[in-house]
């Protein structure tokens, strides 16, 4: 069923962006997901919609709190209990597959086969997330074994191979996680979640418990392997400074809902919203001239009872009355080369921005759309 | 190693104001058993001076914990002496470790770790005032508390006074745990990795909380972080750890801007650049570097006793730098650098070096 014979090499050329085009991979329209609580709902995530195409890096980026990692594993159904899911829908293409399939509607049975199998996940405290008992050998082809029928020693000879692919030595394999160095136990996580082929790994915070030098051999060693076996990849972290350079298409998440999605040449260059802007000068640069750095000072709002409108608006300089009126929707931001340069600010970019996206479900050219169908005008 | 290398480097931070707390030669040894000693701090001297911000940078497990921990007087130095407002410390006996720590105190990285989950706010900022400034009545105490919960900006301090940790934000326990290093009156203040457990868009408000504090209180600052970019914004001073030893130091644009130790090189190089989008980060510094990590290529690979730490890993090494480890050499009057081959390594640093002869340890 696997090994390389399946994969299809990535095309040459400028990944990401080229490919926009084609059906997304993976496509979240509308997800909701609360935190049921004593005092109410968390709105954890709020109608969030956003899709990943094929061999496609995109970023998540946001502070703590704002939903990053929910909406991921929301996407995914690994969330439980108090983790509600309250709307929306997730379709999942693969091209090992013959037609989509709405992740929100499969039983427990057929997401144990979709997961790791289809999409797999590096996990935040991955430095952690080894078993301290057990050695890489028995912790990979466990993994291998559950998830593909293969003998014990094809299943070894997979193990060292995967060790090989994030360039670990193979007499590794007897060793234990005390006995790896930090980067090492990373590189055995994304080895793990790549010993099944999946199309789409998700990367929670991957890197950054890691030390600068360490974190830039593993992300250049993500990227390479990305492009050799041509998965897509959601890399969730609140370092923006990383992200610009690393992924192809940056969406930017603020108290459960997102504030904008481009392309990371857009966001820097062109950032549209103002919580993006001040992201953006939030972190010193290393090159260039120094610049003035602002931070944002306030924090995010209370999820549980969250106010009316944009929720931004208490730290946002350019906010105005007619902001605790709007209703948060991403729109095009029509003044933008990239057609898929959308914002959740309407009052920024005066005309720009004006009306909200009417994007009907399947529209291929647009890349992350709020699929809700009635078009009203956010402008007051 | 080479002799002691007592650098005539002028550090960048003393046009700030006067010398508070030197230290020479600091060297620290841990005995790990069966004979093994691990040399976590080799011949380091840093120099902090009144109202200026000097910051140690390096990888973790390069010995920058260890620095702060020597300096705040948790650690005995193996060798080296710290000298506070020109005397020497002796840290024998309570009362002179007392005395010691209300002039220098410490910030700690973690702030779910370093405040007490049992006790609340005001205890953690009454007991220091209450050890350190002598007796005082409680209606003293109290207002004292209050005005220290105003210069970390916690208002209104009644509030946060009455709080526990747990009710506390990240950026707001951190705060506490200014306050509280602020309620000993401290001249030093030792800020070990203080914002790198906190989000990006708090980070940059807690180093102008601590620029700030810095500036009003005229404290002299030591500033350990990993993250060289920060630095080069906030410190006058940027001094450069590997493996235990310093390496590279110089006034912090220079550090930043043009680094001369190969290493620096490599940590400049490793930091995020926005203005290369993903082209930097494919094929990273094959042919640089090709020793890649230390740690990744296990301890087989460990340079020689005596040779320069860096060896293995440095794409400019020669027979030299694996047979004898370089002194910090001068380069102008204010930066020097562990480095035998700095006009191969870093020739525009080389080549601008004042007097154009040798480099002198």
């Amino acid at each position: 069923m696997t090994g390389p014979g399946n994969l299809v090499p990535a095309p040459v050329g400028a990944a990401g962006n080229a490919r926009l085009s084609g059906e997304p991979v993976l496509s979240i329209r509308d997800l909701s997901v609360v935190y049921r609580t004593m005092a109410g709902d968390v709105r954890a995530v709020d109608r969030v919609s956003l899709d990943l195409h094929a061999g496609e890096v995109v970023g998540l980026v946001g502070e703590s709190g704002s939903g990053k990692s929910t909406l991921a594993y929301g996407a995914t159904r690994l969330l439980r209990a108090p983790a509600l899911i309250t709307s929306g829908s997730v379709q999942y293409q693969g091209r090992r597959m013959q037609t989509p399939t709405d992740i929100m509607q499969l039983s427990e049975h057929q997401l144990a086969s979709l997961r790791w199998r289809e999409i797999a996940i590096v996990f935040q405290s991955a430095m952690n997330a080894l078993n301290p008992v057990a050695n890489i050998h028995s912790q990979l082809t466990d993994v291998i074994r559950a998830h593909l029928t293969l003998s014990r020693q094809e299943a070894t000879e997979k193990a060292a191979g995967l060790l090989d692919l994030v360039g670990i030595p193979q007499v590794r394999l007897r060793s234990y996680p005390h006995e790896l160095s930090g980067g090492m136990r990373q590189r055995v996580m994304i080895a793990m979640a790549l010993a099944t082929d999946p199309e789409v790994v998700i990367m929670d915070e991957p890197t950054t418990a890691l030390d600068v030098v360490v974190q830039r051999e593993i992300l250049g060693q993500i990227l390479e392997l990305k492009d050799r076996l041509d998965f897509a990849i959601v890399f969730i972290t609140h370092d923006l400074s990383l992200l610009l350079e690393l992924a192809d298409r940056i969406a930017v998440m603020y108290a459960g809902q997102l504030m904008e999605v481009a392309s990371a040449a857009e966001i820097h260059h062109e950032p549209a919203h103002p919580y993006t802007k001040r992201l953006l000068r939030s972190f010193p640069s290393l090159r260039g001239p120094r610049r003035d750095l602002t931070g944002i000072p306030g924090t995010p709002p209370d999820l549980l009872d969250p106010p009316p409108g944009c929720p931004f608006l208490p730290r946002c300089t350019e906010g105005t009355d007619d902001c605790k009126k709007i209703d948060v929707r991403l729109a095009k931001v029509r003044t933008s080369p990239d057609p898929a340069h959308l914002t959740a600010c309407p009052f920024v970019l005066p005309d720009v921005a004006a009306d909200a996206e009417d994007a009907s479900p399947g529209r291929p050219a647009v890349a992350a759309a709020a699929s809700q169908p009635s078009t009203e005008e956010l402008k007051p | 190693m080479s002799s002691q290398a007592a650098t005539p480097v002028e550090s960048a931070a003393a046009a700030r104001g006067t010398l508070t707390l030197s230290a020479q030669g600091l060297s620290k040894d841990f005995r790990l058993g069966h004979g093994y000693v691990l040399h976590a701090v080799r011949n380091v001297s840093v120099d902090l001076y009144r109202g200026a911000v000097v910051a140690l940078v390096g990888e973790s497990g390069s010995g920058k914990s260890t620095v702060a921990r020597l300096l705040a007087g948790q650690e005995q130095p193996t060798a080296g002496t710290i000298v506070l407002d020109d005397e020497p410390v002796h840290l024998s006996g309570r009362r002179a470790f007392r005395r010691y720590k209300s002039e220098v105190q410490m910030v700690f990285q973690d702030p779910f770790a370093s405040l007490n989950p049992a006790h609340t706010v005001r205890y953690h900022i009454e007991r220091p005032l209450r050890l350190h400034r002598g007796r005082m009545t409680k209606e003293q105490l109290a207002q004292q508390a209050a005005a220290l919960m105003e210069q970390v900006r916690l208002s209104p301090a009644d509030k946060y006074l009455a709080k526990y940790p747990h009710e506390l934000s990240g950026g707001q326990r951190q705060r506490v745990a200014f306050a509280r290093a602020l309620a000993a009156n401290p001249r030093v203040l030792l800020a070990d990795e203080p914002v790198s457990m906190l989000d990006v868009s708090i980070r940059l408000e807690m180093l102008t909380l601590l620029d700030d504090l810095r500036t009003r209180f005229q404290l002299a600052m030591l500033y350990i972080t990993h993250d060289i970019a920060s630095a080069r914004y906030f410190a006058d001073e940027v001094l450069v750890m590997y493996a235990g030893q310093i390496v590279d130091r110089g006034p912090a644009e220079e550090v930043t801007q043009q680094p001369a130790h190969p290493y620096t090189q490599l940590l400049v190089s490793s930091a995020p650049d926005p203005d290369n989008l993903g082209g930097a980060l494919r094929g990273f510094d094959k042919q640089q570097h090709p020793g890649g990590n230390a740690a990744v290529n296990g301890s087989g690979s460990s340079p020689r006793d005596g040779a320069c730490s860096f060896s293995n890993r440095c794409a400019f090494a020669d027979d030299r730098c694996r047979a004898e480890a370089p002194p910090l050499l001068q380069i102008s009057s204010s930066r020097a650098a562990a480095c035998w081959r700095l006009d191969v390594a870093a020739p525009s640093v080389y080549s601008g070096r004042e007097g154009g002869g040798d480099l002198t340890s």
